[in-house]
């Protein structure tokens, strides 16, 4: 991955805010400016896993899964760990379990904190964590798995979605996993390993022969050269563009290759890379909603209650914990359509009415917005607006005298493409 | 000069007797005013209120606006002040002020101020002990013209007279014609699609619907009192399954009960008018019910079940498991109902352990913890009981072992809880024969004090629930429930009760506490 050796002023600083950390909370862009973008970005990745909030403590016995996703909002929200947050949400999309299967809040709270945890470690480990973890065990059928029954659910997915992606393997492959993950049973809600359940023969996976237990299988298939490629097509995804150029994920995969899947590298690379700081790549990832709910408090200084929050992410397409497949949501640039645009309107309009309630709005970002629609762009999005985007947003506000319909300026900015995008 | 004297004696005899005819301020306000309150002595509620508990748990932004408001009343130097206001759609609303002041000039700087930027000139004038203010010289007029003996003034209306016999005290009194300020066909309705709803609200509803007139009054004493009456439609028969008149004692309150919500409902009526009760959207769920209950119940129809259950149900709110952290420990609640045929209860004490056992099968297919089923006796009673284990519970500490379903039939109670403690001291009370009367209507009764230890022993889940409804940070939310302890803790019982009778609706609520009223200024 060629190294960004350009300038890093305040636009370069607030793009990498935005993509790793949701959006630059009041300050940070100087503060990233001063360090730099290597301390930045050491920083982001330095930042400990903070301690279990007191809303997922309360909510371990939940039943709703619009407050279990309120919980998850909150602690992103909150967190002084926000690309650990950031990417819990990319693995939650990438190793899909869903609320309405499961029906444990406290199983998929702490698969949440197994992404969290795990995030920026070896990314076998992370799917061997993933094969024993209860809401995944429950969520594709591991734990109706026997050596005399095996259940391919899990099997199958671990291949076409969680590392190889399609290709590389055959439904004997499938098969064969199955067979080593025989026994990867639930048992008073916690993981067990049933020796009686599993099936110890040898299996081939993957062109590999063996005894294999899941454990090995887990580790085969993320050690397996395709999924360098898949993973780094998603992660280029997620941090670069909605549609990435297959240069720049063949440079992903090869910083997969050269540090062994160990993801906290990896995304230092990426987010320290010349590709990754091309002009033609700001705003070109689409905020997801989830995302979008994070990046707007901490751009804003203001937000709904997590719960209003998380209602907004079902309505904007978004059911956190309950996504539509085994594939995940969609993504990219479908999360915008005619629908989600009007939802992602009121999601704005009641944020900055919350905002003006509590009388919440960053003090810079609303003096900003007091002088006028481009000053408050600049405070929004670190940057000044181009001659277009001004004339965009000027045209919006109608030309309002400075100092007047601050929270209209607001709203304009925060649904501008620049916004919506990061 | 005895016939100077003569005339001086007339005039000054003609003078008081205006003053008398003019005491009551109804007398100066005209015939039609919608809107009318008035305070016997309003700088002294207003600082009796200031000094209360009652605004202890306010947000101190709004705490503080309330603050300068009454300390703004309290410095009009009025004692007894009415206010008419009379609401126009195209005209500008018309209002009036009568205060017992020599000088109106401080309400009028009172009205321009809290006007907030409103175009408001008030006009002044006396009337006889009153200072008069009001939205413009006309207004004025008119009260000197009622003052005068031209045209009717709002005494004179029957509804009025009604509101001055229902209210001949209080600090503060208020009657709406609701009539004129929101016509009946302007009102919405109940949905009629959720049978809950129905069953709880169809009363509550069809007084908002039909209201006439709605009056008040407030006491600022001990205990601290509120009452509202309203003037309605008569209910119509089929909604008489809220019943007025229980008969069915209520159960004496268990040591250590917070509060206790009663409500008296005909279960057997409101099934019967069912149909005209609910929509046809409810009927699939009622169906729904009435075939699981059948499955409950050994194949007794719903008409069987609902004629052998009494009219009135009691919810009791105590004290969680002990064991429990501090913080996130679950109030304990039991509903009892009163049993009319004794033949049911062996079919409902099966129907709670195959309620159990339906669960339990559902949750084994789903892979979620199932329900450990015990019996034990109590003063003879059989209780029924369904827990969690803690053992089969992947958390230590898990919430949910606090739940502990219980289940009893003590004498002619259906006795149902959250946990076994509770129920059982129910069974007593109920083996025991103590019993206090039932009110007419729907009733709550508080105990501040334990109700604010049930909030500290729940302050971590409210806090949460904060903080995911409203966004308060948690030092925030732990300041508001302490608040709110404070205030409980000094409350040593608070009644509300709801009476939907005949062709009134009455709501009154009541706290006594010596420390509510007249305390010393609470701060949050």
């Amino acid at each position: 991955v060629k190294p960004w050796r350009g300038p890093f002023g305040a636009a370069e600083a607030a793009h990498l805010l935005r993509r790793a950390a949701f959006a630059p909370a009041a300050g940070e862009v100087e503060q990233a400016v001063r360090a730099g973008p290597e301390a930045t970005v050491a920083r982001l990745l330095a930042a400990p896993l903070p301690d279990k909030t007191e809303v997922e403590q309360s909510l371990r016995s939940a039943d709703d899964p619009v407050e279990i996703a309120g919980a998850i909002l909150h602690r992103a929200a909150s967190s002084q760990a926000p690309l650990r947050e950031n990417l819990s949400l990319f693995f939650h999309n990438h190793f899909v379990s869903a609320f309405s299967k499961v029906r444990e809040a406290r199983m998929m709270l702490d698969q949440l904190e197994l992404f969290r945890g795990r995030a920026l470690g070896p990314f076998a480990d992370l799917v061997k964590a993933v094969g024993r973890d209860p809401a995944m065990v429950r969520y594709l059928d591991l734990e109706r798995s026997t050596r005399s029954q095996p259940n391919e659910n899990f099997a199958r997915e671990l291949l076409e979605l969680f590392t190889t992606g399609p290709g590389p393997y055959g439904e004997e492959d499938i098969r064969e996993a199955a067979r080593a993950f025989t026994g990867h049973h639930l048992r008073n809600g916690r993981f067990v390993f049933s020796e009686a359940a599993h099936d110890p023969g040898p299996k081939t996976v993957l062109g590999q022969r063996g005894p294999w237990s899941g454990d090995d299988v887990a580790a085969i298939a993320a050690g397996h050269s395709a999924t360098a490629g898949f993973l780094a097509r998603k992660l280029a995804r997620h941090f670069i563009a909605d549609d990435p150029p297959e240069r720049v994920v063949s440079e992903v995969e090869g910083s997969w290759r050269k540090h062994g899947g160990e993801i906290g590298p990896i995304v230092r690379e990426i987010l320290l890379s010349e590709s990754f700081h091309a002009p033609e790549q700001r705003y070109a990832v689409t905020r997801s909603p989830a995302a979008l709910v994070v990046a707007t408090g901490r751009a804003l200084g203001c937000s709904l209650p997590a719960l209003s929050a998380a209602r907004h992410c079902f309505s904007m397409g978004q059911a956190l914990l309950d996504p539509p497949s085994v594939k995940g949501y969609p993504g990219g640039g479908r999360w915008l359509n005619a629908a989600t645009l009007l939802a992602r309107r009121r999601f704005v309009l009641e944020t900055l009415a919350e905002g003006a309630r509590k009388q919440a709005v960053r003090p810079d970002v609303l003096a900003a917005a007091e002088k006028g629609a481009a000053e408050a762009f600049a405070a929004v999005l670190g940057r000044a607006p181009s001659p277009d985007e001004a004339a965009a947003v000027g045209r919006g506000f109608g030309g309002a005298a400075p100092g007047q319909r601050v929270f209209e300026v607001l709203e304009l900015v925060v649904l501008h493409p620049s916004f919506q995008r990061c | 000069m005895r016939t100077a004297i003569a005339c001086l004696v007339v005039a000054a005899l003609a003078r008081a007797q205006e003053s008398a005819a003019v005491r009551d301020p109804a007398l100066l306000l005209p015939l039609g005013t919608p809107i009318y309150a008035e305070a016997d002595d309003l700088g002294a509620s207003a600082a009796l209120l200031a000094r209360s508990a009652f605004l202890a748990p306010l947000e101190p932004p709004v705490r503080a606006r309330i603050d300068e408001l009454l300390g703004e009343l309290g410095a009009l130097g009025v004692r007894r002040a009415a206010v008419g206001v009379l609401p126009a759609l195209i005209f500008p609303t018309r209002w009036i002020v009568l205060a017992e002041t020599a000088d109106p000039a401080p309400i009028v700087a009172f009205i321009v101020k809290r006007a907030k930027g409103a175009d408001v000139k008030p006009a002044a004038g006396a009337a006889g002990p009153f200072a008069v203010v009001a939205d413009a010289e006309s207004t004025v007029a008119t009260v000197l013209g009622l003052r005068d003996g031209k045209g009717e003034a709002l005494a004179a209306r029957e509804d009025f007279k009604r509101f001055r016999s229902r209210f001949p005290t209080g600090a503060v009194r208020l009657h709406l014609d609701v009539q004129k300020l929101a016509p009946a066909a302007l009102r919405f309705g109940l949905k009629k699609n959720d049978a809950g709803s129905v069953l709880f609200g169809h009363h509550l509803m069809h007084a908002a619907r039909t209201a006439r007139t709605l009056s008040g009054g407030l006491e600022l004493g001990d205990p601290a009192a509120l009452r509202l009456v309203s003037e309605i439609a008569p209910v119509p028969p089929k909604a008489a399954f809220t019943e007025t008149r229980p008969s069915e004692p209520v159960l004496a309150h268990p040591d250590g009960c917070a509060l206790r919500v009663s409500l008296a409902r005909d279960l057997r009526r409101f099934w019967t008018e069912r149909e005209s009760l609910l929509a046809a959207s409810a009927r699939a769920p009622i169906a729904e019910f009435q075939n699981n209950l059948a499955i409950l119940m050994g194949g007794l129809s719903v008409e069987d079940v609902f004629a052998g259950i009494g009219s009135s149900f009691d919810a009791y709110v105590a004290r969680g498991d002990p064991a429990a952290q501090e913080g996130r420990r679950y109030p304990s609640v039991a509903v009892v109902a009163a049993l009319r045929d004794p033949a049911l209860a062996n079919e409902l004490l099966l129907s709670f352990q195959t309620t159990v056992g339906i669960v339990n099968a559902q949750r084994a297919m789903e892979g979620l913890p199932r329900l450990l089923q015990e019996s034990s006796q109590h003063r003879g009673v059989t209780i029924a009981s369904a827990r969690l284990l803690a053992e089969a519970l992947p958390d230590a500490g898990d919430d949910r072992t606090q739940l502990v379903w219980s289940f009893a039939i003590a004498k002619d109670r259906v006795i149902v809880g959250t946990r076994r403690e509770l129920v059982a001291a129910l069974v007593d009370a109920a083996v025991d024969g103590r019993t206090e009367a039932r009110v007419a209507g729907d009733e709550a009764r508080l105990a501040g004090p334990a109700a604010a230890v049930l909030v500290r022993d729940a302050s971590a889940f409210l806090r949460a629930r904060m903080a995911l409804k409203d966004g308060r940070p948690a030092e925030d939310a732990q300041r508001v429930l302490d608040a709110i302890c404070v205030l409980l803790a000094k409350t040593d019982a608070a009644r509300a009760r709801v009476l939907v009778d005949g062709e009134l609706a009455t709501i009154e609520t009541s706290a006594s506490g010596r420390a509510l009223i007249g305390a010393g200024t609470e701060s949050r």
